[in-house]
């Protein structure tokens, strides 16, 4: 620790003497976790970044890198199996005084389910204040950073709204035949490099539209879809910021580089490129790059970030002519053949008359006698029988294949021990995950970690699209998996997790250890260790979710549920448990298969499925179960919490299935918070339940168009919110109802809110009551005079709040006081009139004539008296700091227009 | 605005010495260093040696040690620890034992090399002790050398014992360079036994290492010098690539009045291309990753404006252009103690050529490039880089193929007829002497 000391003494000193150092070293976030599950089953078990790639584990490659490229600070942002990631970070040389980084910070955030919440995170804490690079764990490359930095540096000097740049490369020419998943096209404005463009495309979408007025403004554009995107960028502090403004972007390319340059209007932010030609970039996504990156480095590609560079501590690698490295201790029978492309770790022993060829060997391993290995990746310790053939499979750590085992194409997950004479088909994943935890609980007597025999993992939603599939044959490599962002389901981990223990008698059976789940989930073997509702539970969730999936009519779909509610006399929470899981799920697949937004969805699915819904929940306590039940199926989706908050708003609001009574009692309730995940998921709720809570009383339900919906990005379903002041008989001033208001002292302003229904209850009450439900529509329909006051009222606060927001992110927020005088200069400055050539609505407002010094006065008024109420509820919460569900509107646009613009 | 600027320095060997300068730690500091080669930050013969040489310098004066048996041993357990970074790097290597050279000089200086030679023994017999015990009398600094390239080190410790079983009186004086001729009595001498007396030689030895890192430091132009030497008037070379070094020479070849040559640049593709495309542009730097150099080469005068009439070919053209030649430069990464030169890959195919036509080869080789080790495997020099991209229809053809791209080619002493090096020019034939003077040693090792 002092020597840590020492050199950060000694660095100041070095800042003190050496001028030209004063700008900071580039930060470096790096994202352990994909959010995604494509290497299920082994993420079941540890971290994708702990993946061994070419026997060393992945994260390995991207920190190498960061050390390469001369990051000093390194932020490791770690959520799922978080632990294991810290453990191995701080035993590891990165943690060491010698380590090249000043700063190895690792960010625990197991709540965190998308990139989306993770720069959330970061935002909050507040840890980023100057520009940072953003990868992921799982990134090998050798790119210099030097060039790339001081392009982006030079656009940030000219243009502070350029706030990220992209760093891409550019593909080979056989790329485009490459299989793929998912890919960027990206529209570039050539001249400036700018993208003022995004679409996803996936195997299933061939088609993206371009909006047609990027034409007139950018007269020469380039579209290009042979950019390989790591998803390196340079972010500025913007970026974070704009996550926690838009609180449902998940995803840094779909959602928020796509928002972003949609919404230009809106934020004024570009997004630049920076593509690159020249050194080796990859991410390890999916089992297919896992495959080709593994290739790469053993070709050498990756240099120097080769085995024989011998970056990892203990490593002793010597590598020999085509490409065949061999750690120490290596034992070769005579008459073995190592072939081209191969690596064995330390202590590998191959027996007689095997032969090995591109494949990679962990340490450890022992290779029986006449075992055929090509395109094997055989993981640590795993004991290999005689006669076994293995193609292009991978094999984690810790397994045990008996003799003459096929297996070509498969993954064997940890410590799966495999029968002699088994044969494994392309595509089958065999796990002991489930296994491994039930007897853990049962047989605490057996010390030795021996190996558990294996059950097919099997997903209930083999849902990846024909393309996809016709990718898998192209490939060769026969691992099933190009398939969709977080294809799993939480339903699955239930089946995972309830799968029966396996019957031990059932040794005559060649197939004994390895029992196929069929996707119906209908397995009629071994019911008796299974608790029967789980059972009924799967049956009536698989049932439903196949009327789904083949769009049967509803009331097919409600006959069989009923007919089987009543077979198993089953009670109606179970059933409100399989409609709300098989619900969920398929809004889940819907969404990620078409990349339709999940609020859409969420309105077509319930819709369609509305008579479901409704055989199930009869009175209140139904629905907040029904919420409840919901909120937890939404628990192990990565978009869980938006369709958890779209769920809510479309039930409650268009579907009037479940009152807003239930939503409160649903949002109070203990066990809809009873932990952090529970908390998390319904976190973007909480905007809806404060909507409903500031709009409580009377609404007309009038805005209907599509329009507004698009526009606020929450798809909020709802209508503008009219004054209360309506029929109230007033003075008026031109149409602008001269409402009378409470003034209040200074004293008075931390006065808590009054309730609508007492005579205190004013016009500027009401506006900011309404204020957060109205900001987001860009049309309101004018009923009366007092409409006009809150129309001018709800402008003055988002031009409060818009002031009150800094001009520099990383500028503090001010403080009460700073905030009231602020407000209150500026509340007799600038004052404009309906009726003055500047204001921009005069279309709905009538000129106040000869009124106008009276208008003038009263506008004065409000203003202030709005400015003092608007801090006071800023600042409620005593935290010094200004709500932050407040000043995320401050962007916001009223009806398209502010007061200031004009 | 500008408090939000944020940069990045690739470390090189600039970051390694600020490094040094400003937060230099006596353990961690060699950690880093070995962590960045690594990473190939810090890479080529030159800015190896002097990375190393300043470590070393900073390592021997922050250590505190009584007696020379503990200088040794220190110094010995930094060569252990960095030659296994880079084991085919060896100018690294190199330095840490000019630094022992340099000990053991001042030892001597000081009548105190019988304790110099104790240390080396112990040092020996303790690393010895746990693999063979019986062989704890055995030719000292050899085992040390031993793993020179890591891995042979079996292979070649048991050579030697077989040796040792039937002859070791012979081998002791005939091996054992560093206690030539002196049959030492205090063989066993226990560390510590006179321990003042070594602090005299402290600020000796950082003075010897200071000048050696000077000495390195202006090899480039010492070298340079021997330009006129071996450029006379109207003389033809081919080069191949334009290295810094050669470039060097040429340039004060090409200093002299009306001293007007032809040069003839082969380009070698894929790795030497680029840099050999700005260098013959004048537009590359002339010394490895400095970047004041920038400036100085806008400055310079490029030899065509000298007067040096410049011809590039591609290396397929060698054999057309190779009859008109005088005189083959090649700049060396390595050279051995038998006279092989480890350099730039595709060097060999016109080395060849030269030979077939009997044009002499002169290679460039500062004397941080001299090892004193043999080799029978010239593979254990050469390093395999990435390689280059090969963009074809035909995917499953590509996969099937491997593509190899050595980084050095190992020329035999055949082929070359003489070397340059800071010190003066030598013939072929007595480089080997040249090298083992330079380590104190009396016989190469082998690896």
């Amino acid at each position: 620790m002092s020597s840590k000391n020492k050199k950060q003494a000694a660095a100041s000193g070095k800042k003190k003497g050496d001028e030209q150092r004063e700008n900071s070293i580039l930060q470096a976030v790096v994202l352990t976790d994909s959010y995604q599950t494509r290497f299920r089953p082994l993420t079941l078990e540890e971290p994708r970044c702990l993946l061994p790639l070419a026997n060393v584990p992945l994260i390995e490659y991207t920190l190498e890198w960061l050390a390469f490229a001369g990051v000093k600070d390194v932020f490791i942002f770690a959520s799922t199996h978080s632990d294991k990631i810290e453990e191995y970070i701080r035993s590891s040389k990165w943690n060491k005084p010698s380590s090249p980084f000043d700063k190895c910070q690792i960010v625990m955030s197991p709540s965190s389910f998308s990139v989306g919440d993770a720069m959330r995170e970061l935002d909050g804490k507040g840890m980023i204040t100057t520009d940072f690079l953003l990868i992921n764990g799982d990134f090998v490359s050798t790119l210099p950073l030097e060039d790339v930095l001081r392009v982006h540096r030079n656009r940030r000097a000219k243009d502070k709204n350029a706030i990220m740049t992209m760093i891409l490369r550019k593909a080979s020419s056989s790329y485009s035949k490459k299989p793929w998943g998912e890919r960027g096209l990206f529209v570039l404005d050539e001249s400036t490099d700018r993208c003022i463009h995004y679409e996803e495309m996936r195997p299933s979408k061939k088609k993206a539209p371009i909006p047609v007025k990027l034409r007139k403004e950018h007269p020469t554009m380039r579209i290009r879809a042979d950019l390989i995107d790591c998803q390196v960028d340079i972010c500025s502090p913007d970026v974070p910021a704009l996550f926690t403004e838009n609180f449902d972007y998940q995803h840094i390319r779909r959602d928020f580089l796509h928002g972003i340059l949609v919404d230009f209007d809106l934020y004024g932010k570009t997004i630049h490129t920076h593509i690159v030609t020249d050194g080796y970039a990859a991410r390890v996504r999916s089992l297919q790059t896992y495959d080709s990156v593994s290739k790469d480095i053993i070709g050498r590609r990756t240099f120097p970030f080769v085995p024989d560079s011998n970056l990892g501590t203990d490593q002793n690698y010597t590598v020999n002519g085509h490409n065949i490295y061999q750690e120490e201790d290596v034992i070769l029978a005579r008459d073995s053949k190592v072939g081209r492309n191969t690596i064995l770790g330390r202590g590998v022993n191959i027996g007689e008359g095997s032969s090995v060829g591109n494949s990679i060997i962990g340490n450890g391993c022992k290779i029986g006698k006449n075992v055929e290995l090509d395109g094997a990746y055989i993981w640590e310790n795993v004991v290999i029988g005689d006669g076994c053939k293995i193609q292009k499979s991978i094999v984690a750590s810790n397994s045990v294949l008996g003799n003459n085992c096929l297996i070509n194409g498969a993954v064997v997950s940890y410590g799966v021990k495999v029968e002699d004479g088994t044969k494994f088909e392309p595509g089958q994943m065999i796990t002991s995950y489930t296994l491994k935890q039930a007897s853990s609980e049962v047989s605490v007597a057996d010390d030795e970690r021996a190996a558990v025999p294996g059950i097919d993992y099997e997903d209930s939603e083999d849902d990846y699209t024909e393309d996809e599939k016709i990718n898998i044959n192209r490939d060769g490599l026969a691992y099933s998996r190009e398939d969709e962002e977080a294809y799993l389901s939480s339903s699955s981990i239930d089946l995972i997790d309830n799968l029966p223990g396996e019957d031990s008698d059932s040794d005559s059976d060649d197939e004994g250890h390895i029992k196929r789940t069929a996707k119906t989930g209908r397995s009629d073997s071994t019911t008796s260790f299974e608790d029967a509702d789980e059972a009924w539970h799967r049956e009536a969730y698989t049932s439903l979710l196949g009327a789904m999936e083949n769009d049967h009519p509803a009331e097919v779909a409600n006959l069989e549920l009923n007919g089987l509610r009543m077979t198993a006399n089953a009670n109606f929470h179970q059933v409100r448990r399989a409609v709300s899981a098989a619900l969920v799920a398929r809004i889940d697949q819907v969404a990620t298969k078409t990349g339709v937004a999940i609020g859409k969805v969420v309105t077509q699915t319930l819709e369609r499925w509305e008579t479901t819904i409704r055989r199930c929940v009869f009175e209140r306590k139904d629905e907040v179960d029904f919420l409840l039940l919901s909120q937890r199926e939404c628990l192990h989706k990565p978009a869980g919490p938006n369709i958890l908050s779209a769920m809510a708003q479309v039930l409650n609001n268009t579907m009037e299935l479940i009152s807003e009574e239930a939503i409160n009692d649903w949002w109070v309730d203990v066990r809809s918070s009873e932990d952090e995940k529970m908390a998390a998921v319904r976190k973007p709720t909480e905007a809806f339940i404060q909507w409903l809570a500031d709009a409580e009383t009377e609404s007309e339900s009038e805005g209907d168009d599509e329009d507004e919906e698009e526009e606020s990005d929450d798809d909020y379903n709802a209508a503008a919110y009219h004054s209360r002041f309506l029929e109230t008989e007033c003075q008026s001033i031109g149409n602008f109802a001269t409402l009378p208001f409470r003034q209040t002292k200074d004293a008075q302003l931390m006065t808590s809110h009054v309730d609508p229904d007492s005579p205190d209850y004013d016009i500027l009450d009401d506006i900011l009551d309404s204020f957060r439900a109205n900001i987001m529509f860009r049309n309101f329909k004018i009923d009366g005079n007092a409409d006009c006051t809150l129309i001018y009222g709800i402008l003055w606060i988002s031009e409060c709040l818009r002031m009150l927001q800094p001009e520099k992110p990383q500028d503090p927020l001010p403080t009460l006081n700073q905030a009231l005088v602020k407000l209150r200069s500026s509340a007799h400055e600038n004052i404009v009139l309906p009726g003055d050539a500047k204001f921009p609505l005069n279309q709905y407002f009538q000129s106040p004539g000869s009124a106008a010094d009276q208008l003038r006065t009263y506008i004065t008024q409000m203003r202030m008296e709005l400015a003092g109420r608007l801090v006071a509820r800023l600042y409620a919460d005593g935290t010094g700091k200004p709500s932050k569900w407040w000043l995320a509107f401050s962007k916001r646009k009223f009806m398209s227009v502010s007061l200031s613009a004009f | 605005m500008t408090s939000q600027m944020v940069d990045i320095h690739t470390p090189g060997l600039k970051w390694w010495l600020t490094h040094l300068e400003t937060e230099f730690h006596s353990t961690d500091s060699v950690d880093r260093y070995i962590d960045v080669l690594k990473r190939r930050s810090i890479r080529n013969p030159t800015p190896a040696a002097v990375g190393t040489a300043q470590l070393c310098l900073r390592l021997i004066g922050s250590h505190k040690f009584t007696t020379i048996g503990n200088l040794v041993e220190y110094v010995l357990n930094i060569e252990a620890k960095l030659s296994t970074a880079r084991p085919k790097e060896m100018s690294i290597r190199n330095m840490v034992r000019r630094v022992l050279g340099i000990i053991r000089e001042e030892a001597e200086n000081n009548g105190q090399l019988a304790m110099f030679n104790a240390a080396m023994e112990a040092s020996e017999a303790r690393e010895e002790a746990p693999k063979t015990p019986s062989s704890a009398s055995r030719p000292t600094i050899l085992t040390s050398h031993a793993s020179f390239a890591g891995t042979n080190q079996a292979a070649m410790t048991s050579l030697f014992n077989i040796f040792n079983v039937h002859s070791p009186q012979v081998l002791s004086t005939a091996t054992t360079p560093l206690h030539s001729g002196v049959n030492t009595p205090v063989q066993h001498l226990p560390p510590g036994t006179s321990p003042h007396i070594t602090k005299d030689i402290k600020p000796a030895v950082m003075q010897d290492i200071r000048e050696l890192v000077d000495e390195l430091e202006s090899s480039d132009s010492a070298i340079a010098e021997f330009g006129p030497q071996l450029l006379p008037r109207n003389e033809i070379v081919m080069t191949y690539g334009l290295p810094p070094l050669i470039h060097k020479l040429l340039l004060k070849a090409a200093h002299k009045k009306d001293h007007d040559f032809t040069v003839v640049v082969v380009e070698g593709s894929p790795n030497i291309m680029k840099q050999t495309h700005a260098a013959f542009m004048n537009m590359g730097s002339l010394s490895d990753e400095d970047e004041e150099a920038e400036e100085q080469t806008a400055a310079r005068k490029s030899l065509q404006d000298r007067g040096v009439q410049m011809i590039l070919i591609p290396d397929s053209n060698i054999y057309n252009f190779i009859p008109r030649v005088n005189k083959v430069l090649l700049a060396a990464n390595y050279v051995l103690a038998d006279g092989s030169v480890v350099t730039t890959s595709g060097a060999l195919n016109l080395a060849r050529a030269a030979k077939a036509y009997s044009k002499p080869v002169v290679v460039l080789a500062g004397s941080h490039t001299l090892c004193p080790v043999t080799t029978y495997n010239p593979e254990n020099f050469v390093e395999y880089g990435p390689p280059p991209t090969i963009s074809s229809d035909d995917d499953d053809l590509l996969s099937m193929a491997d593509f190899p791209n050595p980084l050095q080619d190992f020329i035999k002493p055949d082929f070359v007829t003489m070397f340059v090096t800071n010190n003066g020019i030598n013939p072929k034939e007595t480089i080997n002497r040249t090298t083992l003077d330079l380590y104190h040693m009396t016989e190469p090792d082998l690896v």
